[in-house]
């Protein structure tokens, strides 16, 4: 920590709680109102990429899953994604629907944890998601069966809810049970239910009032509110593939921070939640946008603080998305659950939106499949840059720091959904 | 808090377990599988204190805690120093997951060049990363219990609590995947010819990945006391002897297959 006479007042989270992973932040008021913000990484640097160089490319899928806890389907998909563009490999229409639907239940489950359990506390001043088993018991409970819903999804379709074990490059090792599916798409409906109520509940919290305009990154499609496929795209005109994009981001190397952040054209950038809504919202859900459209926002929205109630509408819009394809899913003949491939050498890009904004992979495999070269950028290291801008802002407006302003820097971190283990992978 | 005090007669209230679940440098998903049980998980814990669980409170206070699940693997000094930290506040410590019993991914660099693998990831700052290699709890601290996979079973974490709450010693089930696996009627991806690590892998998994044909991969480690022998003279007639270093590799139970062998 450094101490100098021109800090006027700092601040500090030794570790920041209610995330994913472990962080730190520090923070300074400089003279003339000018603020200063550190939000570093606690964890260890586990090398993924590095050990992943020289395994057999099937391994990517099994190890990336593990990079982190709240969000394994995304990497395990991701991998998947990435290994069959290089190889060429063409899966079957009902392989994509199945993983759209994987990808549906972890964005159900990481968000149910983090804009619920995570964020909620701090509306009530408390410090512990177990505190709102009695402030807001119904909803609590909606949050869990909700949480729960997700978590079926993929037990069902990945074979667990976490650390996926059926997908794979190609398609499934094993079709879901039909019966099973059918059970989902017969409980969904109560809860669009649900999610319609805590989507209510968030939006009458009262949310920090802070404005920084920033480019919103994510993935785009013709077709649908792009969640698995698409270009990326914001609302500053950026429309590339997503192996270009891949290029044109810069990965900053720090010896103080084993995360390795991003940025484009050397701006900081928002993804997650927030940009998706931003950038897509008239391809959400009927019900999702009925929701969105009664909540009292301007949009484009540029308060970060929001991007947890940006959560709150996707749930819904993920549950009505899911009922959908189940329904289409079980309407389907003869689905083969894995299509015949041949390992060749290849270089190739996956992008999927995570549930914290856009995930990249590439691998380069050679003929025998080994992985030669091996790339991931998470969301939470294209965030990062654009957190600290927003901290700085926001501690330059103060002219101290009181109880209060320390938990809204708190809540703004939390805010962004980082995920450490993610971004320190 | 004060509890009002008991009439005459009935006995005094038992006094709550306190527990911390607290995280090294992990995926996180042992925790994710605690919360995964919902509204069971938070039931559960209405029975015991909850002082110390990261991923979803603030951190209560230092108080000594009857039972620490410690996730994860030590990657960094502070997490050393905050392993030992919990093993010094705790009466019970608990390795939770398979990083903490294992050391899983990381541990893979153990194998490698590990120069090599962080020179890969940061090119130009790798002289700055501490990059150790990388051991379970055990090495560092005592430990009273390992409750392995990736991720565990949420449901073993109440079953630890219960027992610890109860007095008894809190024991694993001692049977091999293989076991569930048939018990659930799985075609055998073994005798297919997949390097399936089932038969020595402790189970209590309910065979999570064979019943979707993926071949266990030993993220439970292996069952103390069974032989590796034999059924590494199977693998070894389909797979090459790299193959099989590779997939002990991937869950950190490389040293303990060969040391079954002794």
């Amino acid at each position: 920590m450094k101490h100098k006479s021109n800090y006027m007042k700092t601040v500090s989270i030794k570790h920041i709680t209610r995330i994913e992973g472990h962080a730190t932040f520090w923070g300074a008021l400089k003279k003339g109102n000018v603020g200063e913000a550190r939000y570093r990484t606690l964890e260890g640097a586990r090398l993924i990429e590095g050990v992943l160089v020289g395994r057999d490319y099937m391994d990517a899928p099994l190890v990336t899953s593990r990079i982190c806890g709240v969000c394994p389907i995304v990497h395990n998909l991701t991998a998947i994604k990435a290994l069959e563009d290089g190889m060429e490999i063409q899966v079957a229409p009902s392989t994509v629907l199945l993983r759209k639907l994987m990808m549906l239940g972890q964005t159900v489950t990481s968000h149910g944890v983090h804009a619920y359990f995570m964020c909620i506390p701090d509306f009530y001043g408390k410090d512990s998601a177990l505190d709102l088993v009695s402030i807001a018991p119904k909803y609590t409970a909606a949050a869990l069966e909700i949480r729960e819903f997700g978590n079926r999804i993929t037990h069902v379709i990945g074979g667990r809810p976490l650390h996926p074990v059926n997908s794979q490059v190609g398609g499934f090792l094993k079709l879901p049970d039909a019966a099973e599916m059918k059970k989902l798409l017969d409980g969904s409906q109560a809860i669009v239910q649900q999610t319609l109520e805590l989507a209510h509940f968030m939006s009458h919290l009262r949310f920090t009032d802070f404005h920084r305009p920033t480019e919103n990154i994510c993935l785009s499609s013709a077709h649908e509110y792009a969640i698995y496929d698409g270009t990326v795209a914001s609302n500053k005109g950026l429309k590339q593939t997503p192996a270009a994009f891949m290029q044109s981001i810069r990965e900053l190397h720090s010896p103080d921070d084993y995360v390795k952040r991003t940025t484009h054209k050397n701006k900081p950038y928002f993804v997650g939640a927030l940009a998706r809504i931003n950038n897509n919202w008239q391809q959400l859900n009927p019900i999702a946008k009925q929701a969105l459209r009664s909540v009292n926002v301007k949009l484009p929205i540029d308060n970060s603080f929001f991007n947890v109630l940006c959560q709150g509408i996707e749930l819904i819009h993920c549950i009505e998305e899911a009922q959908k394809l189940l329904r289409q899913y079980l309407g389907m003949k003869n689905v083969k659950p894995m299509v015949r491939y041949s390992v060749r050498p290849g270089k190739g890009t996956g992008a999927i939106e995570a549930p914290r904004g856009i995930l990249l992979h590439y691998y380069e495999t050679n003929k025998l499949g080994k992985l030669k070269n091996v790339n991931i950028i998470t969301p939470t290291a294209q965030m990062i840059n654009n957190l600290e801008h927003d901290l700085v802002q926001y501690i330059g407006s103060k002219k101290s720091f009181s109880a209060a302003d320390e938990r809204k820097l708190g809540m703004l971190i939390r805010a962004y959904d980082p995920c450490m283990t993610c971004a320190t992978h | 808090m004060k509890k009002a005090q008991k009439k005459q007669g009935t006995p005094p209230p038992r006094k709550k377990l306190r527990i911390a679940i607290v995280g090294l440098t992990s995926c996180d998903g042992c925790s994710v599988s605690a919360i995964d049980m919902g509204a069971e998980f938070i039931g559960a814990v209405d029975h015991f204190e909850l002082g110390d669980f990261f991923l979803i409170m603030d951190e209560k206070n230092n108080e000594p805690y009857d039972v620490t699940f410690v996730e994860g693997a030590p990657l960094t000094k502070q997490n050393i120093a905050n392993l030992k930290a919990a093993r010094k506040r705790t009466k019970v410590l608990v390795s939770f997951g398979a990083c903490a019993c294992h050391g899983v991914i990381p541990n893979i660099k153990n194998h490698i060049d590990k120069e090599r693998a962080v020179r890969y990831v940061y090119p130009q700052t790798h002289t700055k990363v501490f990059n150790p290699d990388i051991r379970p709890l055990k090495h560092f601290v005592k430990v009273d219990l390992e409750l392995p996979g990736c991720p565990p079973d949420g449901r073993d974490i109440i079953a630890i609590l219960n027992a610890v709450r109860e007095g008894i010693s809190p024991k694993l089930l001692e049977n091999p995947v293989c076991y569930e696996c048939q018990l659930n009627g799985n075609e055998c991806v073994l005798q297919k010819g997949e390097p399936c690590l089932g038969p020595v892998t402790r189970g209590g998994c309910d065979a999570v990945c064979l019943n979707s044909k993926f071949f266990c991969k030993g993220c439970r480690g292996m069952i103390p006391g069974y032989s590796t022998k034999q059924l590494e003279r199977q693998i070894l007639e389909n797979h090459t002897r790299e193959e099989l270093n590779s997939i002990l590799q991937i869950f950190g139970i490389q040293e303990d297959w060969y040391e079954a062998q002794k």
